[in-house]
């Protein structure tokens, strides 16, 4: 695994994992749109957004041949 | 709505869809590469639409419509993050299966693991277990359309008579092109999809709730709670948060794209696809919730919701609802006819090219019919057995991460491991048994980790295993990081 693999790796379960705690621990009661609802809308976003910067990293490394 | 608006509908559809079927025809070559993963020649917009449609089944506009019409926006939770998981998983694995995919000249997801591990019933049993959770749960998109005709038209487009259009309309968009076919009519469906749901949220939004959502939501304020209990939060978002790697049909696309922009281009399209039409299909549960509440079915409020805007849109919903379906459902029986021909048939006895292309096209009718027999039982059975598929896939997982990472895995760890984590999460499920509170994925899951590690520790591992390993990474790294970093 390259090293920008590493750390992509390493955001991601942090983002999954406070995708999960900080609606089910801090906005739990929240009954508004900007409770939970935002924050899951806000972090798929940033995941969305962080995965378009990694892969515009790629090379491109042509076609890679058949067997 | 009236029996001639359905029939118009769904005739329109079908010869759109069955034009573009005819074209992909004309471009199709011989063999089976180039009927099951299109020659390897995808572009980056149909793979990325192909992907979505293929992903997104009728479950989302019927299902998780129906779940937030019951539960609020802890469905949104779920479903993002699957979306978020898959992101993270694609961005690592595309490359990683589409190198091993060319170096190796890889078909399906199973073929993968025989290769790697060195043994064709690693293939065999993974293809098996996919055959054994996949063929309930395409039923249910069958059953899914089945039930959608006969209540928007009020009966008259009886139960088995839409099963039996979709079905018919599977073989078709299937069997003609493979592949071709399957990926250009999924992206005319993946776009029927999103537009039907966008236009349907703008009427809601703009006539029905003209305050604006905020101000239509100071009615049920309950909805905007996180009101799942976590264990069912874990139970259902764990094998989905997978999917990307555990679901044949899905990985099998990895192989097809023509070159890495196109691979860059599903990614990227797919997740603002996911993104979008997540959101979107969540505030419908919330505007059912609110528009037509005290549903003893939630799964009804689709169906309840359409009745209050006008016909042609109602029409174009339930279009793209029966688009959702057909396309999860033709990708599903492609991908598992593919596995039958190279991974059933091949690990029992050697088979030139065009046999096992036969073999192939043979189970497209085949599966499906067995599908339309699975669904027209209306068995309570099948719903378990469909929501035990994603849970039984997963015990796959371990085996797919060795397969990449671990160099010590054996084949027999991975067939104790696939074997023993399916037959817990099966176990659990049958008896309804939630041990220490948590959901059988969990259990099956760890099953699967526990035997793949512990009989893989035991065995002796195939020395090709490990070049397999060194050799799809090197190659990662040549081809997509060109050496940037280490």
């Amino acid at each position: 695994m390259s090293k920008t693999e590493r750390i992509w790796l390493g955001f991601g379960i942090i983002a999954l994992l406070a995708n999960i705690a900080v609606p089910f621990g801090l906005m739990k009661d929240w009954t508004r749109f900007s409770g939970a609802f935002l924050f899951w809308c806000a972090t798929a976003l940033l995941i969305i957004a962080a995965g378009g910067y990694v892969m515009s990293r790629w090379g491109e490394g042509g076609r890679f041949p058949c067997r | 709505m009236p029996l001639s608006w359905l029939n118009a509908g769904i005739l329109a559809w079908f010869l759109l869809g069955a034009a573009l079927s005819a074209k992909a025809r004309r471009g199709m070559g011989r063999g089976v590469i180039d009927y099951f993963l299109a020659n390897r020649t995808v572009g980056g917009f149909v793979s990325a639409m192909s992907y979505s449609a293929t992903t997104y089944s009728a479950f989302m506009m019927v299902g998780l419509v129906g779940l937030t019409y019951k539960s609020g926006i802890a469905s949104l939770g779920f479903e993002l993050t699957y979306l978020l998981g898959t992101v993270v998983l694609l961005v690592l694995f595309a490359p990683r299966y589409w190198v091993a995919g060319r170096r190796y000249g890889l078909m399906t997801p199973s073929e993968l693991l025989s290769t790697r591990y060195g043994s064709k019933w690693v293939g065999a049993v993974a293809s098996l277990l996919c055959l054994v959770t996949l063929v309930p749960y395409a039923s249910v998109q069958l059953m899914g359309m089945g039930y959608l005709l006969e209540g928007v038209s009020g009966g008259a487009f009886p139960f088995w008579a839409g099963m039996a259009v979709a079905a018919a309309i599977t073989v078709v968009f299937s069997i003609w092109a493979g592949l071709r076919s399957v990926a250009l009519t999924d992206a005319l469906q993946a776009t029927i999809m999103l537009v039907a749901c966008c236009l349907l949220v703008a009427f809601i939004g703009g006539f029905l709730f003209p305050e604006g959502w905020g101000s239509a939501m100071a009615a049920r304020p309950d909805l905007l709670k996180v009101s799942w209990p976590f264990p069912m939060f874990l139970g259902l978002t764990l094998p989905w948060t997978f999917f990307a790697l555990t679901n044949p049909q899905v990985v099998q696309r990895l192989y097809a794209p023509k070159d890495i922009r196109s691979i860059r281009g599903m990614v990227a399209g797919f997740s603002v696809f996911g993104f979008i039409y997540t959101v979107l299909c969540v505030l419908l549960g919330l505007a059912a919730a609110l528009l037509v509440p005290g549903l003893k079915n939630p799964d009804g409020a689709m169906a309840a919701l359409l009745t209050k805007v006008p016909r042609g849109l109602a029409l174009l919903v339930v279009l793209s609802i029966f688009a959702a379906a057909v396309s999860t459902l033709n990708s599903i029986i492609l991908t598992l006819s593919s596995m039958f021909g190279r991974d059933l048939v091949r690990a029992l006895t050697p088979l030139p090219e065009e046999k096992e292309l036969k073999w192939g096209k043979l189970l497209i009718p085949v599966l499906t019919v067995a599908c339309y027999a699975f669904g027209s039982l209306k068995l309570g059975l099948i719903a378990v057995l469909s929501s035990m598929a994603s849970a039984g896939l997963m015990a796959q997982l371990p085996v797919i991460l060795g397969a990449f990472f671990w160099k010590r895995g054996t084949a027999a760890g991975a067939i104790a491991g696939m074997i023993s984590g399916a037959l817990l999460t099966g176990v659990l499920y049958w008896t309804k048994t939630n041990f220490l509170g948590q959901w059988p994925p969990v259990w099956g899951l760890c099953a699967s980790v526990a035997v793949f590690v512990a009989v893989s520790l035991m065995t002796r591992p195939d020395p090709a295993g490990g070049d397999f390993i060194e050799t799809v990474a090197s190659d990662v790294k040549r081809t997509f990081w060109q050496g940037q970093d280490s």
